[in-house]
């Protein structure tokens, strides 16, 4: 009896543990999300597959490298650091420095980081995959890419930025959020 | 002793006492020293194998199911739907320590439905959040928040899924983007060896010491090549053909004998693959090119660990060796030879710059150690011994002729003529056993 007991004060434990990771994960992103800053930044999507996420809408930002300040330079391997923002005038993220220490003020993110060729720093943003359902995450794509062919399509998502973490907040197609955009053109169908 | 060892005995009991071969009274210090034979109940088995099957299945399916990611809830809800399968699978898990704890079968189906919600919970929790594709930490947290789950239901196949968790994880880091170091990898290990000491002491013989058994030495097998960092050009081949001699040296060790025993067979097979392809010029050219298998910088502790393992498992080998050799000599001299003669032949190769000396050192030792057993085996009767021989020397020459710029006309009649040896011999040695 007592061995079933102490397995069991264990197994309790166990559970909590469990819980709480999941709980902890979620909690850190929804305070982000509540008490982030709002940013925008432009997005080319495509859609690829997760095998335990499901589908996901993939993001290309085209604004992963930055000419790095004279004399600083990042070694080659990746390494842990900081993105700074700033917004522009229309609130879209405008990339201010790359640094290693996490910076006292203002808007940042932790972000995997690397120096390349001729004073550029490379980022990795650590947003780069929007989920959405299996059917509708190629229509998502597919409607990006009719409104690039008409000229008109611009895509963006919205991240919310707070004590070096940033959450996805929503995907926008013509600022439209994504899935608005879709109950609006049920015709963009994903294909084949 | 397992249940069919020992029901075998107790059958052959009765007609010994009636030879006189043993007396009453020694019978029954046989049976006293090995106590019941627990039967071995096939439906047992079976059932063990269906919910194992079954829980994975299941797991497998909730994941798929959550992952189809449900839009039309609200983040909140879509997090309830992720703990779910986690909360149930717990409470399952807390009935059955209650309730069913001596039940290999819910013991070991749960362990695997609570290890396939835990994953599903931390994926969910990723898409909700639209968190980027981190696999290494993501393998991580599973396996270290599955691992307790292992101890508490002393779930076998738990283990087992433990070690595939960790060699993705190290996979991931070393050939992923990961900010991980893969020096990870032993102390993740450490975590389950003691499931695997347990097994082993409870019945060496046991299904269970003998699914880990084969387990880890595939593991290690393969998680040797994934840790290690690869910035002095051709360690490998001495680490691993030393990691291979180890095996075969534990193997005497180990209740189970021939194709039963992993040791034998891993250990035999490997150092046979491990000639095989340091009989060709490519291992060799890197590492007298001084050439790094990847650009950039090595980590500091990963060359550390390289250069140790290149140290300490030959040690462990010859160690090994040393205590075994009182058994059998030509058993210790086969499993020493090749890493003894990949370290000089490293050694040759690394200072001289040269890599004929060392094919030309590896196609001579498959041939001559293949002619060696061979004899060995005719010698002893041993046909599987005899066998292995025949099959170093036969792949030795068909390699050699895929090699060498031959006609066609001339390999075609080389294999016919190996394959000819392959048969007449096999036939002699069984006739030679039928006889005897």
């Amino acid at each position: 009896m007592k061995t079933v007991s102490f397995k069991l004060g264990c197994f309790a434990l166990v559970v909590l543990v469990q819980i709480l990771v999941p709980l902890q994960m979620t909690q850190t992103r929804e305070k982000v999300l509540q008490r982030g800053t709002l940013y925008k930044f432009r997005a080319n999507p495509v859609d690829p597959y997760d095998a335990y996420r499901g589908r996901y809408v993939s993001l290309g930002f085209g604004t992963e490298s930055i000419e790095h300040p004279k004399g600083v330079q990042l070694p080659t391997t990746r390494q842990e650091g900081y993105v700074v923002v700033r917004p522009d005038d229309a609130g879209f993220a405008v990339v201010e420095d790359v640094v290693l220490q996490r910076p006292s003020s203002g808007d940042y993110f932790k972000a995997r980081v690397y120096g390349g060729r001729d004073q550029q720093v490379w980022m990795e943003y650590p947003f780069t995959r929007f989920y959405m359902e299996e059917d509708a995450a190629p229509r998502a794509e597919q409607a990006y890419r009719q409104g690039r062919r008409d000229n008109r399509a611009e895509a963006y998502i919205t991240v919310r930025i707070h004590a070096g973490q940033a959450v996805i907040e929503d995907l926008f197609v013509d600022d439209i959020p994504i899935h608005e955009y879709l109950r609006q053109n049920p015709d963009s169908r994903a294909q084949p | 002793m397992n249940g069919h060892h020992l029901r075998w005995l107790y059958g052959e009991l009765p007609g010994l006492l009636d030879a006189g071969v043993l007396t009453p009274d020694a019978a029954a210090r046989l049976r006293a020293h090995y106590g019941e034979a627990k039967p071995v109940s096939r439906s047992g088995i079976a059932l063990v194998m269906f919910a194992t099957l079954g829980a994975a299945l299941i797991g497998s399916g909730v994941i798929l199911v959550i992952a189809h990611n449900w839009d039309m809830f609200s983040r909140p809800v879509r997090v309830a739907i992720a703990l779910a399968p986690l909360l149930v699978g717990q409470g399952i898990g807390a009935w059955v320590l209650l309730r069913r704890a001596h039940s290999v079968a819910w013991c070991e189906g749960v362990t695997l439905f609570i290890g396939a919600g835990i994953g599903a919970s931390i994926a969910i929790v990723g898409q909700v959040y639209h968190l980027p594709a981190n696999l290494s930490a993501f393998y991580l947290t599973w396996i270290l928040l599955f691992i307790p789950l292992v101890y508490l239901f002393n779930s076998t196949t738990g283990a087992i899924f433990y070690l595939v968790g960790v060699l993705v994880w190290a996979g991931n880091v070393q050939f992923g983007l990961s900010t991980h170091s893969v020096l990870g990898f032993w102390p993740l290990t450490l975590l389950i060896l003691p499931h695997a000491f347990f097994a082993w002491r409870a019945n060496p013989g046991g299904v269970r010491a003998n699914l880990l058994a084969r387990a880890l030495v595939l593991y290690f097998t393969i998680g040797i090549g994934l840790v290690l960092e690869r910035a002095q050009p051709g360690l490998w081949m001495v680490i691993y053909t030393a990691y291979f001699a180890i095996l075969l040296l534990l193997a005497p060790a180990w209740p189970a004998r021939g194709v039963r025993n992993p040791f034998l067979w891993f250990g035999c097979g490997g150092l046979l693959i491990i000639a095989l392809i340091l009989s060709f010029d490519s291992p060799w050219r890197d590492l007298v090119r001084d050439r790094a298998y990847r650009d950039g910088a090595f980590a500091t502790w990963a060359v550390l660990q390289d250069n140790l393992l290149g140290v300490l498992a030959p040690a462990l080998a010859l160690l090994l060796a040393w205590r075994n050799c009182a058994r059998d000599w030509i058993y210790n001299a086969f499993a020493l030879a090749l890493p003894a003669l990949t370290v000089v032949a490293f050694a040759v190769a690394l200072f001289t710059q040269t890599d004929v000396l060392p094919i030309v050192l590896m196609n001579l030792y498959l041939f001559v150690s293949g002619v060696g057993l061979l004899y060995t085996g005719f010698q002893r009767g041993a046909l599987a011994m005899a066998n292995y021989g025949l099959l170093s020397i036969a792949l030795l020459a068909v390699f050699r002729f895929f090699d060498a710029d031959l006609p066609i006309l001339f390999r075609g009649l080389a294999f016919i003529l190996v394959g000819v040896f392959f048969l007449v011999t096999n036939l002699y040695l069984v006739r030679r056993e039928a006889r005897a």
